[in-house]
C-alpha cells in the first residue's frame, strides 16, 4: 500500500498544483484507531496527509452530491459503483469530477463483495486489490429458508434497535432526495416515535426506495451507532433486481436503470398501455 | 463518607425491587444499554458507559403528551397523558452522565420553565452512580474539569475499593440511605484508597478544553473562518444530538387519524436540515456550516451564557459513534488555536 498512497498523494498535489481541481476528497488519519476519517484537500503541499488504510471505510461518493468546486476524488470498487449510479441517475456531471481510483485497502475485504477495483475512473492507482468470489447470495436463501414467523422476528429485533437519528440514509450514496418521506409534515406520513410500526416504515420504505440502486457497500450498517442489521434486506432486494431484471447497479454507465425507465408497451396493466399491446 | 461490601449492596438493591423499578446497565448486542433489572446477577466487567445516555429516562426518545378524540357533533375530548409514576432506580450512572442531569434540570426544571413530564419523573428517581476507574480513550470527562470519581448529580456515589464499595452521598435523600444498615461509616482505611485515587484524576485534570476565545464576542467567534471548514465531512445525522447526555432539543407532531389522535413529543436534532426550516421555504441555516456552528456554540456558548455551564460533560459517546469520525476535541483545539491534522 505503500506505492499506492504514494502515487495518490503524487497525483491529487498535481490535479490541484496545476489547477485541474480545487478540491480533492480523500481520507487523512482519523483521530480513533482504525478510523482514518473523509477530508477536503485545497492545497497541494496538504496531500501528505492523505491516507489509504484499513481506515477508510466511508463510501465518499456522498460528498460529491453538495460539492460545488472542481473536485478530484479518491475511490474504491464500492464507491465506484455508487458513483456510477449518481451518473446514470444525473446527480452529477462528469465533467466536474476527476476520479482518482485506488485498489480496496480493506485486506479483510466485505463478505459478497464482488468490486474492490473501481469500474470507474480518470486514474487508477496501481495496486493489487484482493480477491473477490462470485457472490452466490447464499445468505439471502438461506435467510429464506427461515419460517416467516422467524424472518419476522429478526426484522423486529433489529429495527427495534433503531433511533432514528438516520445516519444509514445519510451515509448512503443512494439516499438523496431534497426531502425524505420522514421528514415530510404535509401530510406526516410516518410517526416520530421509535415504536415497532414507525421504525419498520422508515427500513422498510428506504431498502425499497434503494432497489435497483443499492450497491451494497455497507455504508448504512457501518454509520449505524446502535449496531441495526438490515443488511440481508438490502441483499434481498439486490438478489430480486438481478433475477427479474438481470440488473446489478453501478456495474456500467451506460446501462439503462430497470426501475426508472418508462416504456408505453409496458405489459403491466395499470401503464398507457394497460397491458393490451 | 460511607462503604458497603459489594455483595451487601447488591442484596440490598434486589430488596428495593418490591417498591421500585430498578434500571442498570445491561449488556445487549449493540452494547450496554440502562434496562430493567430483575436481580440477577450484573455483568459490569468492560462496563465503560451505556450507548445510549441516561437522558432517556427523564426526557425519553419520544413521548404522547396527550390523546384526543374527535367525534362529529360531539366537542373535542383532550386526554392529558400521565408519565409512569412507579419510582426508579437508576443503578451504574457514570459521573458524566450524573452531571448531565444536573443540566437537564436548568433546562426542564429551572426558575423560568418547569417541564411536568420531566419533573414528575425526575422526583421519582434516585440515582446510584458508579465512579469510573478505567476511561475509555474517547473519555475527555478530566478536559472538561469534571472527575470520573464526582458525586454531582447522583444521589449515591460507589466507589470500587475491590470488594466493597465507598459510598458518598450528594443529595439528602442519599445521605439517608447511607446513614442506615447495611451501609456503615467508611474506615479510615477506605478514606485513604478513597484519597489515593482522588489525587490520580486531580493531577489529570489540570487543563480545560475549553478555550478562552468563547467567553469574547460572538460576533467573532460566529465567524471564525474555521467553521467553512470543519463542517464538510459531516452528513448531518442526529448520531451525535441523539446519543448526548445534555442535548435536549425536542420537536411536537401530531399522529391523526379521522377521529382520534395523539400529541408527540420526539427528540430532534440541531444537526438536521428541517430543524430550523420555516415554513416559508426559509432556512436559516441552510447548510451542515451553520448546523456545525450552533451544535459547538450551543454546548460552549450559548448554554454557559444561559446556565453558567458547559454543555458537554466529556463521555466521548459523540466522538466513539460519528460514522466521519467528526471529534469535537479537535474542534475545540482548534478553537483554542492548537493547529492539527484536521485543518482541512
Amino acid at each position: 500500500m505503500d506505492k499506492c498512497i504514494r502515487e495518490i498523494r503524487d497525483k491529487a498535489q498535481e490535479l490541484l498544483e496545476t489547477g485541474q481541481v480545487e478540491v480533492v476528497i480523500g481520507f487523512t488519519a482519523g483521530t480513533l484507531p482504525g478510523k482514518s476519517t473523509p477530508c477536503f484537500i485545497t492545497r497541494g503541499e496538504d496531500c501528505k496527509l492523505l491516507v489509504w488504510d484499513e481506515g477508510c471505510k466511508n463510501n465518499l461518493a456522498n460528498y460529491l452530491l453538495k460539492e460545488k468546486r472542481k473536485a478530484a476524488i479518491i475511490i474504491k470498487g464500492c464507491d465506484s459503483r455508487s458513483l456510477v449510479n449518481l451518473l446514470t441517475e444525473n446527480q452529477l456531471s462528469r465533467d466536474r469530477v476527476v476520479i482518482l481510483g485506488a485498489p480496496c485497502p480493506l485486506t479483510e475485504g466485505c463478505e459478497g463483495c464482488q468490486i474492490k477495483s473501481p469500474v470507474i475512473y480518470d486514474y487508477l492507482v496501481s495496486g493489487k486489490a484482493g480477491k473477490t468470489g462470485e457472490d452466490d447470495f447464499h445468505d439471502v436463501k438461506t435467510f429464506a429458508r427461515l419460517s416467516p414467523q422467524e424472518r419476522k422476528e429478526y426484522f423486529y429485533k433489529e429495527v427495534s434497535k433503531c433511533i432514528r437519528c438516520y445516519a444509514c440514509r445519510n451515509a448512503c450514496p443512494a439516499c438523496y432526495c431534497r426531502e425524505c418521506f420522514v421528514e415530510n409534515n404535509l401530510p406526516q406520513w410516518v410517526g416520530k416515535s421509535t415504536q415497532l410500526a414507525d421504525n419498520l416504515i422508515f427500513h422498510l420504505t428506504r431498502a425499497l426506495h434503494v432497489a435497483g440502486r443499492c450497491v451494497d457497500c455497507g455504508a448504512c450498517q457501518r454509520a449505524c451507532p446502535m449496531g441495526v442489521d438490515l443488511r440481508i434486506l438490502n441483499r434481498k432486494m439486490l438478489l430480486e433486481v438481478k433475477e427479474l431484471y438481470q440488473f446489478e447497479a453501478g456495474l456500467k454507465e451506460e446501462q439503462e436503470l430497470p426501475l426508472n425507465t418508462y416504456d408505453p408497451g409496458d405489459p403491466e396493466p395499470f401503464l398507457a398501455g394497460g397491458g393490451e399491446a | 463518607m460511607y462503604e458497603i461490601l459489594k455483595d451487601d449492596f447488591f442484596l440490598w438493591l434486589k430488596g428495593q425491587l418490591g417498591q421500585k423499578e430498578i434500571l442498570a446497565p445491561r449488556l445487549k448486542e449493540e452494547g450496554y444499554l440502562f434496562l430493567p433489572w430483575d436481580g440477577e446477577e450484573l455483568e459490569l466487567t468492560g462496563y465503560t458507559n451505556t450507548l445510549k445516555p441516561v437522558k432517556d429516562a427523564f426526557f425519553p426518545q419520544w413521548e404522547a403528551l396527550i390523546r384526543y378524540r374527535m367525534d362529529k357533533g360531539k366537542p373535542v375530548q383532550v386526554m392529558g397523558e400521565n408519565p409512569a409514576t412507579k419510582p426508579l432506580i437508576l443503578f451504574g450512572v457514570r459521573p458524566c452522565d450524573a452531571r448531565s442531569i444536573l443540566l437537564l434540570d436548568r433546562v426542564f426544571n429551572g426558575p423560568k420553565y418547569k417541564d411536568q413530564h420531566y419533573r414528575e419523573r425526575r422526583e421519582n428517581t434516585f440515582v446510584i452512580s458508579l465512579a469510573c476507574s478505567e476511561p475509555a480513550s474517547t473519555c475527555f470527562c478530566q478536559d472538561l474539569g469534571i472527575s470520573p470519581l464526582a458525586k454531582e448529580g447522583s444521589d449515591i456515589l460507589l466507589v470500587d475499593l475491590g470488594d466493597k464499595f465507598l459510598a458518598l452521598a450528594d443529595t439528602l435523600k442519599g445521605e439517608e440511605i447511607l446513614q442506615e444498615r447495611p451501609f456503615s461509616p467508611a474506615t479510615p482505611g477506605s478514606m485513604d484508597k478513597f484519597q489515593a485515587l482522588q489525587g490520580v484524576s486531580r493531577q489529570a485534570a489540570a487543563a480545560s478544553l475549553v478555550p478562552e476565545i468563547l467567553s469574547g464576542e460572538l460576533s467573532q467567534v460566529f465567524v471564525l473562518p474555521l467553521w467553512d471548514e470543519i463542517y464538510r465531512k459531516c452528513l448531518n445525522c442526529g448520531v451525535c444530538t441523539y446519543l448526548c447526555p445534555t442535548c435536549h432539543c425536542f420537536d411536537i407532531s401530531d399522529e391523526t387519524t379521522d377521529t382520534e389522535g395523539r400529541r408527540v413529543r420526539s427528540w430532534d436534532s440541531c444537526m438536521f436540515g428541517n430543524f430550523t426550516q420555516h415554513g416559508s421555504g426559509h432556512n436559516p441555516r441552510p447548510t451542515g456550516k451553520e448546523r456545525i456552528r450552533q451544535r459547538v456554540l450551543h454546548k460552549f456558548k450559548y448554554f454557559p451564557e444561559n446556565y453558567l455551564a458547559v454543555a458537554c460533560v466529556g463521555c466521548g459517546r459523540c466522538v466513539a459513534k460519528c460514522p466521519v469520525n467528526f471529534d469535537i476535541r479537535e474542534v475545540l483545539k482548534r478553537l483554542g488555536g492548537c493547529q492539527d491534522d484536521m485543518s482541512m
